[in-house]
């Protein structure tokens, strides 16, 4: 079952086009959509409804749309509330623009849903809304974490034959004083470490995506920034669709660092989904 | 379920899904999608970002090696005041400064490369918003904005065509090809975005008809956007100078550190005062830098540049100038680069043999192929058309003229770029005759008849069959094949409908044009392959053609197989690894290829650890010149976005000029080593007097200011002389150095600190020792600076060092002959560096207020004649080194 957090936006309205393509590949073919009514000004909903309804009859999904009122509750506890623990569940937040330059997704009711995860959760910042939420060519960048490509992959099915061309980019990120002084042995060396770990994600990837036939690449760089990194590659391959999973960086780290997350959010020239798979 | 894209809907669905309508969005949507998607600009660079980039070029070691050296003149100049060690201080600083800035311009011109995109897109456009018409900056736009479109109007961002009328734009700035690409609203199905008819691309400009179209993507978000993005976001690497520079700094400084350090702890350990061994430890620090290489650097690669300049090759950043030289693939483009970007008649054949034409049949062909153009004679020069002026000279050779033929034109349809095709109707005799010249696949629907001299033959599929063949055949020949046909008609028929004319022709024949290769290409490509240089043609032509301008221009063998070509399609399909490895099994030429696909060409060069130079000219090459080690962009071609991409500009666009600028900047890296060792030796006799002082109870053979001005005053003169020495003919046989080549090599710091360096430190320290002996000096007398026998003594250590400094000159100009047989006036430099020398000989023995700043003494004639001995001593050592050298790399 897909269920979406709509917050009655046009960023929200956007983003129903991934809802509904993403709900044609499960098995149910619905959509849930959950708005809940905050203090915030009340939205034209009727109208929206009916452009996503209209949306979903094109393509064979039944919307079930529950308006509810936040209740004392908070909106991330009343989305949560109507969203099944369990990997079978899919739930779609968005990742939008905030006043002031504050962050598109620290602090933010997807942050939470994020953070608590009881399915697979997807926060989606749609900047093209031309593709229609039908990105085809990702880019699913990794920086070396030791899970792989599992927690990727009840995202990624979800795209089912949508997906065309999934490019597998994995940064082997140094610090800019190394960065600098690198050999080319040395480079080289990172780098087939980096290809190696590349290797093992493309074989989940292919086991745990099925027989579908999509187009399937690896690169392994090595870089001092991991960000630009993958806005470069998500230009240079003509990705429309940038998957993270979602950030385990510390505080510390984060200070340090900075927050990749948000600076590709912030810039990417595509649309980018932040995903974390429940458990 | 198919996928479907925003080309894919019906003008209807385009509105409900981009949330908008005909009359455009509300003031308040628009509001809100601003600050949602953000303004319609490309990524603009963040605030105060170049005061980072200032700060991070006076942050490198090779600029705090220079201030350190400045530090240690101005301690220096506080112990021993009026020696001018503060002048030589600030002169330093200026270097680090004058090498900052020049860098901090190199930085900045990706700047400039992204404001020669931002000129492609309009300041203004016309919208309809709340169903008014206005206009508003390019930069307020957002997606589900309703653009007006109107003949001459830049598209400001990607949007969708609702409605159009005879819509016709250009493209190039996204394909790369100036090529008209008529537009029409309705949803086509399947198909590539880029390639729809139903959409416009900001950056393309409208060159007829208008139209209506909905934004659905702006700013970096647009196809455009994504191009200029990645030409400022794409890293280019740093070049192996700039790698071998640094580690030479690295390596120099972290010795000349552990030197001072280790002598600052034995004079501890012995029990000299702390003072006094820090002003030893900085002595030898000063030694040890070598304070005037990296100006000479700097210098010798700005004249390279300059000579470079001379070969219609300028250099935009000084590094540049030796990466040429360092390359091992060259990515080049064909028309313009290897070919004369000019078309001439090759060959005029018939229609089903593929054989020439008969001179009267070949001349009627080429009569009513001129009949067809439009030609003018200006200033004694024919213009037009190129296919036209080609077609008009080979008229003009065959002993007509053309202009003259030209006044019989009774009617002209001119060229049609949809349809292809040209026209006209010719007095003929009696009658009139139709004529026609177009592409082949144009006028093959118009014919009924062919001639095959002497008879004309009704066209069967057979027939037609073996003309396709022929077209095939010619093309396959890297020729642009010209299809010509014509009729008879009657007088009244002359001003018919052009429908009614296209009906019933005779196709008379082909006429088969060459873009010919420059003539000087063969022999470039032949250096290449003698260099070790692997070259890559990278064209958009058709395979066929592609591989014969690659074999008559050398690339590749004649009996080679077909997998040495790759056409686009494949490439796109192609993992990255999976070119590699076609790389390396020796492909070598790619056909049919768009400007983004350079950027996975370079990607898979530089897997294989080559460098690679790529040529561009377009505004989407820019990424790829950008990710190449040399990006090489073209002067006359090229447009200003790929020049401010690039690293060199080819002023006349020949591939013959970067074979030249290769040898030129083999040279370079030849002449940096030889000054680098040139240099290096002489700090050996600059140390030796401290080790000796601070471990024998004997005076220092050379002072602080004494060593600074052997550094930064008799070896700088010599050290450009070298720099700026001619190819020597040996550049373009070696294999290029990649990015293993070093430029501090183990055997050249070996040759120049303990061959070179020790014959200087002994051939000093012996005439030191031999006027002091000389002057009754025993061992472990104490002498007093200002002693005349002192002094004389360490003038003679200075002169020594002068002289085996000459004969290490000389010597460096060959790496195995003598040196003395390379012509003297060849390099005019080196004459005056070895004046130089001679006169500060002279200066510092004879003139007084020289000899009070350096703390010389007089010395008489023959002790300097003694002392010229180490210039001979140096170079026939040295030259039996290289003979020895040789003779066991031989075995």
């Amino acid at each position: 079952m897909l269920h979406f957090a709509y917050d009655g936006t046009l960023n929200g309205d956007w983003l129903a086009h991934y809802a509904v393509r993403l709900a044609v590949h499960t098995p149910e073919r619905r959509l849930h959509l959950v708005h809940v009514r905050d203090s915030a000004a009340a939205p034209d909903l009727t109208s929206r409804f009916a452009r996503i309804s209209a949306e979903c009859h094109v393509v064979g999904v039944t919307l079930d749309a529950e308006v509810v009122p936040a209740a004392g509750r908070d909106v991330a506890e009343e989305v949560l509330a109507r969203v099944p623990r369990g990997s079978a569940s899919l739930l779609v937040c968005g990742a939008r623009a905030r006043p002031r330059n504050l962050a598109y997704l620290a602090g933010t009711v997807s942050a939470r849903l994020l953070a608590s995860a009881p399915a697979t959760v997807v926060a989606i910042r749609v900047v093209s809304p031309g593709i229609l939420g039908q990105p085809g060519r990702l880019l699913l960048p990794f920086a070396g974490h030791p899970r792989g490509a599992r927690y990727a992959l009840p995202f990624l099915r979800a795209f089912g034959s949508d997906l065309e061309r999934l490019d597998v980019l994995v940064v082997r990120e140094v610090s800019h004083l190394r960065y600098r002084r690198l050999s080319p042995s040395a480079t080289d060396r990172l780098q087939r470490v980096g290809a190696e770990f590349a290797a093992r994600i493309e074989g989940e990837l292919r086991e745990g995506l099925g027989p579908h036939r999509f187009a399937l690449d690896t690169s392994a760089v090595v870089s001092d920034d991991l960000p630009k990194e993958i806005l470069v590659h998500a230009g240079k391959l003509h990705s429309r669709l940038i998957c993270l999973g979602a950030s385990e960086r510390s505080l510390p780290e984060r200070l340090v660092r900075g927050n990749p997350i948000e600076t590709i959010l912030r810039d990417a020239p595509c649309d980018v989904a932040v995903y974390r798979s429940a458990g | 379920m198919t996928t479907r894209q925003i080309h894919n809907l019906e003008v209807g669905e385009v509105f409900s899904l981009l949330r908008s309508s005909a009359d455009g969005l509300a003031p308040d949507v628009v509001e809100t999608r601003l600050s949602e998607i953000g303004a319609n600009v490309l990524s603009p660079p963040p605030r105060l970002h170049w005061l980072s980039t200032l700060g991070r070029q006076f942050a490198n070691l090779f600029s705090i090696l220079l201030d350190v050296s400045a530090l240690l003149c101005f301690v220096a100049d506080r112990m021993r005041p009026g020696e001018g060690m503060a002048l030589l201080g600030f002169a330093l600083i200026g270097v680090a400064i004058l090498n900052g800035l020049f860098s901090f311009i190199q930085e900045m011109r990706a700047e400039r490369a992204m404001q020669a995109l931002e000129k492609l897109l309009p300041q203004q456009i016309a919208v309809r918003r709340a169903g008014r018409e206005q206009r508003i900056p390019t930069a307020e736009l957002v997606p589900g904005d309703v653009l007006l479109l109107a003949e001459g109007d830049r598209v400001p961002a990607d949007a969708r065509l609702v409605s159009s009328t005879g819509l016709l734009v250009n493209n190039a700035p996204l394909t790369g090809e100036s090529r008209h690409v008529s537009l029409e609203p309705g949803a086509v199905s399947g198909g590539r975005l880029v390639d729809s008819p139903n959409l416009v691309f900001a950056g393309a400009s409208v060159l007829r008809g208008s139209g209506t179209a909905v934004v659905y993507a702006t700013g970096r978000r647009t196809e455009f956007g994504k191009i200029a993005a990645l030409s400022v976001q794409v890293r280019r690497p740093p070049t192996p100078l700039t790698r071998e520079v640094g580690r030479m700094v690295r390596i120099l400084t972290a010795l000349a550190v552990a030197m001072g350090l280790s002598f600052f702890a034995c004079g501890v350990a012995i029990g000299r005062p702390v003072w006094v061994n820090v002003v030893f430890m900085l002595g030898i620090i000063v030694a040890n830098v070598p304070e005037g290489l990296l100006p000479t650097l700097t210098l010798a690669l700005a004249m390279g540049g300059l000579r470079l300049a001379k070969k219609n090759v300028l250099v935009k950043s000084l590094d540049a100038v030796e990466s040429l030289g360092s390359v091992e693939v060259i990515c080049t483009d064909k028309t313009g680069t290897l070919t004369k970007n000019e078309l001439a008649v090759a060959s005029v054949v018939g229609a089903l043999d593929a054989r020439p034409l008969g001179a009267p049949a070949a001349r009627r062909l080429l009569e009513y192929a001129v009949a067809a153009s439009e030609v003018h004679l200006q200033a004694g020069e024919l213009t037009g058309d190129p296919l036209d002026v080609a077609a008009a000279r080979a008229l003009a050779d065959a002993g007509v003229d053309p202009l003259a033929l030209g006044r019989d034109v009774v009617r002209h349809i001119p060229f049609d770029v949809e349809r292809r095709r040209a026209a006209g109707v010719i007095a003929s005799g009696a009658g009139q005759r139709f004529v026609v010249k177009g592409a082949w696949e144009v006028v093959r629907s118009h014919l009924t008849a062919l001639r095959s001299e002497p008879d004309v033959i009704p066209l069967s599929e057979a027939e037609l069959a073996r003309a396709e063949a022929t077209v095939r055949r010619m093309a396959s020949r890297a020729l642009r094949v010209i299809a010509v046909a014509s009729r008879e008609i009657t007088p009244e028929t002359v001003g018919a409908p052009e429908a009614e004319l296209f009906r019933g022709l005779v196709l008379e024949g082909f006429l088969c044009l060459e873009d010919p290769l420059r003539p000087e290409v063969p022999e470039a490509l032949s250096r290449c392959r003698e260099a070790g240089i692997r070259v890559l043609l990278v064209t958009g032509d058709h395979p066929d053609t592609a591989r014969a301008i690659a074999e008559r221009a050398g690339i590749v063998e004649p009996s080679a197989g077909a997998d040495v070509v790759l056409g686009g399609d494949a490439l796109e399909r192609l993992r990255e690894h999976e070119l590699v490895a076609a790389l390396r099994s020796g492909l070598a030429v790619f056909a049919r290829t768009t400007p983004e696909q350079k950027l996975k060409i370079v990607g898979a060069v530089k897997r294989l650890g080559l460098l690679v130079g790529m040529t561009g000219d377009g505004v989407n090459d820019a990424p790829a010149l950008r990710a190449a080690d040399v990006g090489i962009a073209m002067g006359k071609t090229g447009t200003d976005v790929a020049r401010e991409a690039a690293q060199i500009v080819l002023l006349d666009d020949n591939f013959a000029s970067i074979v030249a600028g290769v040898e030129e900047g083999r040279t370079v890296f030849s002449n940096v080593q030889k000054f680098t060792s040139y240099v290096l030796a002489s700090n050996v006799p600059e140390i030796v007097p401290f080790l000796c002082f601070v471990v024998l109870p004997v005076p220092l053979a050379l002072s602080v200011i004494q060593i600074l001005v052997i550094d930064l005053g008799t070896d700088i003169v010599p050290a450009i002389g070298l720099g700026q020495e001619p190819p020597d003919g040996e550049a373009m046989k070696r294999r290029p150095r990649g990015l293993s080549g070093r430029l501090l090599s183990r055997s050249l710091v070996l040759r120049s600190y303990l061959f070179l360096g020790g014959i200087e430190a002994a051939f000093a320290m012996a005439m030191f020792f031999w006027v002091l002996v000389r002057g009754g000096w025993h061992y472990a007398e104490p002498l007093a600076a200002d002693a005349a026998l002192y002094r004389s003594a360490t003038t003679l250590t200075l002169v020594a060092v002068v002289f085996t400094q000459i004969g290490n000159l000389v010597s460096r100009r060959y790496e195995s002959r003598l040196g003395v047989d390379r012509g003297l006036f060849e390099n005019p430099l080196f004459v005056v560096g070895v004046g130089a020398e001679l006169g500060f000989v002279f200066l510092v023995t004879r003139w007084p207020p020289l000899m009070n700043a350096l703390e010389t003494g007089a010395l008489p004639w023959s002790f300097i004649g003694l002392a010229a001995f180490g210039a001979p001593l140096m170079l026939l050592a040295d030259y039996a080194r290289k003979r020895l050298t040789r003779r066991a790399s031989a075995r």
